[in-house]
């Protein structure tokens, strides 16, 4: 497709979301948030399900000049199924000019997309509601201080992961939420990363010409959670697509196609040591099996896309 | 009963600072309370912790009004309109400042007539320990104007460094440095303010009109009329004469604190800027330098 988006320098510079926000000094999550709604334009409804994004709008201050709707963690996308289907009603009756339509976005953070409110965005995608859902994966419950999520990768240390002999992060794998998502063969499924903009571009450009649901997990590194400085939070997206960790891909109707697919992939370690959360495994000795189980799970990965 | 205000920003300990001043005067044998108070945990963002010493039983909660000592973590925050609470004050409160600023310059520029301790931290902490714990250091010279005796103090800071996981050889330096701070304060008297206790009573809520009752709100954009506190003490400026024009400081700003002016430049809003440098550090040419704010 001939994107109208080739280089930073085609992104809109209308702003949607004017500053003065209560969120923390380089969120990851909060420079998509940016991005996306620049993106989708005016006319556009954000659903937020409770998490970091929270902070966005405090009583009674809202940095959105377009709608706004705050719902509990689980209920986004059923509020958004009744925000569309208020505005289809309204157009219909001719309530509402076809043109005033808003675009319906469901944000919510990883631990409302692949925990508590699972059931409800499977049940939205099930019905083929007509939205965008963007999902800003910090893998963890960052809001309420960085407490393990059900998106929280192998290995990752967290204030609710119990340290034990063999390792000091979790035991848990994260969950693939891009595959049970597209197990529900929706029209559009995709993974994005704030240091590849013009892959961000062109995805929410692509998707901007389907109908249903629309549905992307944006890698979002979370300064005070992950240990990084938050000017280092591009650098930290980046290695984590080159590395090979987060992979920038789409899923057309079921059919996964990887966006970006590196001749070389750095260490796995290059991207563990830049956080906090992965010190573990570097000091006060090498766990060396752990860092090689890791890599090998990435390489796992790759080895069955690209054979 | 003796209370205790601490104020800092997110990631600068002050919640643990008033764990240290809490545990070390229960050792000690006195009643305590100590808590933090935010929003909700966010790195920068000026926080609140408060502390309650007494001989007897202690029954208040919640916030601090009209503490014995306020313990300020740095400068910044002392002219700070928008204190989340507002904190009451009353002549007999005494300061506590972390500041390289003299005493004299200090009770100047803020007009503050109280009782006011400053000690530098940058200026103690060096040859000790290259990131200093602000929570601890601020802790310890509490706990001298407290009375406290010093193995109390340390074996508090042992205890709370060790509960967030700091390895050995930090804490080591922690409460080298926690000692010196310590030695450095002199005692002043710290009052027991009279307590400002209202009228309690019982109140019962009116019925109001859902329009009126719920949290709407029905302005767009308007974040920026927040009474915002200053995020950091440093801000990002562009050298013009280099820049090229490529948009990568404007495309990477979480805060929206960036435009592009007509010729294509791009311009920080320093009152939208919370000064996470990431646009000093993606700068393809390297033009951003970070200037520090306030420089007088």
């Amino acid at each position: 497709m001939d994107s109208k988006y080739k280089t930073l320098k085609d992104m809109p510079l209308e702003e949607e979301l004017v500053p003065g926000t209560l969120l923390c000094a380089g969120c990851g999550g909060a420079l998509l948030v940016r991005i996306f709604e620049k993106m989708l334009g005016p006319n556009a409804i954000t659903i937020n399900a409770a998490g970091c994004m929270t902070m966005l709008s405090v009583f009674p201050y809202t940095p959105f000049k377009s709608s706004w709707f705050y719902t509990a963690m689980a209920s986004a996308p059923a509020a958004a199924q009744g925000v569309r289907d208020a505005l289809d009603m309204l157009i219909e009756k001719k309530k509402v000019d076809k043109k005033d339509d808003l675009k319906v976005l469901v944000l919510t953070g990883d631990g409302a997309a692949s925990g508590i409110g699972l059931q409800a965005t499977s049940a939205a995608i099930h019905r083929g509601l007509d939205f965008y859902y963007l999902v800003y994966d910090n893998e963890a419950y960052s809001n309420t201080g960085f407490q393990a999520s059900e998106s929280s990768p192998f290995g990752s240390a967290t204030k609710t992961t119990v340290p034990t002999d063999i390792i000091e992060g979790s035991t848990l794998q994260k969950k693939d939420l891009f595959e049970i998502w597209r197990a529900h063969r929706p029209p559009y499924v995709a993974t994005i990363s704030p240091a590849y903009m013009t892959d961000v571009m062109h995805k929410i450009e692509k998707s901007s010409q389907i109908t249903g649901p629309k549905l992307f997990i944006a890698h979002s590194p979370c300064p005070p959670g992950w240990g990084i400085d938050s000017d280092k939070v591009i650098r930290v997206a980046k290695l984590a697509v080159e590395t090979g960790i987060w992979p920038l891909k789409e899923a057309v109707n079921g059919e996964v196609r990887h966006t970006l697919i590196q001749g070389k992939r750095l260490p796995v370690e290059e991207y563990l040591k830049t956080q906090e959360r992965f010190e573990h495994l570097f000091k006060p000795v090498r766990k060396e099996k752990i860092i090689a189980q890791l890599q090998q799970s990435v390489d796992y990965y790759w080895k069955s896309v690209t054979k | 009963m003796i209370t205790v205000t601490l104020r800092g920003r997110g990631g600068q300990g002050i919640k643990t600072g008033a764990h240290v001043i809490g545990t070390a005067a229960f050792l000690s044998g006195f009643y305590v309370q100590d808590q933090p108070l935010y929003g909700a945990e966010r790195r920068g963002a000026p926080i609140s912790a408060y502390v309650r010493i007494s001989r007897q039983v202690i029954l208040d909660r919640g916030q601090i009004d009209n503490p014995s000592l306020v313990v300020i973590g740095e400068e910044s925050l002392m002219g700070m309109a928008s204190d989340n609470p507002p904190h009451e004050i009353s002549e007999s409160t005494v300061i506590l400042v972390n500041s390289p600023l003299s005493k004299s310059d200090l009770a100047s520029r803020y007009n503050i007539k109280n009782s006011l301790i400053v000690f530098d931290l940058v200026k103690l902490s060096s040859g000790i320990i290259e990131k200093p714990h602000l929570g601890i250091a601020v802790a310890a010279a509490a706990c001298k104007l407290l009375g406290l005796n010093f193995d109390f103090v340390k074996e508090s800071i042992i205890k709370e460094l060790v509960n967030i996981q700091v390895n050995r050889d930090e804490i080591a330096r922690n409460v080298d440095l926690a000692s010196k701070v310590f030695d450095t304060i002199s005692p002043v008297t710290i009052t027991t303010p009279r307590e400002a206790y209202r009228e309690s009573g019982i109140l019962e809520p009116k019925y109001h009109e859902p329009a009126i009752s719920t949290c709407a709100i029905t302005a767009t954009g308007n974040s920026m009329l927040r009474d915002r506190a200053q995020w950091s003490n440093y801000k990002p400026v562009i050298d013009y004469d280099k820049c090229t024009k490529c948009m990568v400081c404007y495309v990477y700003c979480p805060d929206s604190a960036y435009t592009i002016d007509s010729e294509g430049y791009p311009i920080v809003d320093y009152d939208a800027c919370k000064g996470c440098n990431i646009c000093k550090t993606e700068c393809p040419v390297k033009i951003i330098t970070l200037v520090e704010r306030n420089k007088r």
